[in-house]
């Protein structure tokens, strides 16, 4: 089961790939958030319909996706409106990023549950990877 | 393991790496579309996916 949760997890962390400019990096990482969400829920539903999760441990997990899913159309929605008002350096971006983990980290349940927190690894992973691809992203400083 | 272990763990397996396979065409996919196209794709993939978090708490 681990094997499978690794993949997963490295398949996230490929999503930092590189990019072209700092408004764009920061929409890809969103982006891939929401994608990296969307296989998570189907990974979840995988587990609980096949008894590997208990009713607590889906609703740990449901808690955790819609709250970062709210982190995700705020942090998107800052970006866009950053870009908007003609700011391109990788330090106005950064901020936005940094928030959106703050976002998560204070809202989110705490996770002890090792099962459920292999299965959010690579949400996290793409929410961390965000900061890392603007900070390496090319163009305007 | 006995064999209904071992489904649940071949379904699960092939469960993940359709998601793996999701994600590589995810990153694949954003490389000819303009920022903006990605900002649509994403508004839409929240949008599913807040449909699709209410459907797995009705499980």
């Amino acid at each position: 089961m681990k094997r499978f949760q690794s993949l997963f997890v490295v398949a996230a962390l490929l999503l930092a790939g590189c990019t072209t400019d700092p408004y764009r990096a920061a929409i890809k990482g969103s982006s891939d958030v929401s994608q990296a969400v969307g296989s998570a829920i189907k990974i979840t539903a995988s587990y609980y319909s096949t008894g590997v999760f208990s009713d607590g441990q889906k609703a740990t997990a449901a808690k955790y996706f819609t709250i970062v899913t709210d982190c995700n159309l705020t942090f998107r929605k800052s970006v866009v409106d950053v870009h908007n008002a003609g700011k391109t350096g990788v330090q106005a971006f950064l901020p936005i990023a940094d928030g959106f983990v703050s976002c998560v980290r204070n809202s989110a349940p705490v996770v002890s549950d090792q099962k459920v927190s292999n299965v959010l690894k690579a949400v996290d992973a793409a929410i961390n990877g965000i900061s890392l691809a603007i900070s390496n992203a090319k163009g305007a400083q | 393991m006995d064999a209904k272990e071992m489904e649940v763990l071949i379904g699960i397996g092939f469960t993940v790496l359709d998601e793996v396979i999701a994600m590589i065409k995810h990153v694949k996919g954003q490389g000819g579309l303009t920022t903006e196209q990605i900002v649509a794709m994403a508004d839409a993939q929240d949008l599913k996916n807040r449909e699709d978090i209410k459907a797995l708490l009705a499980l």
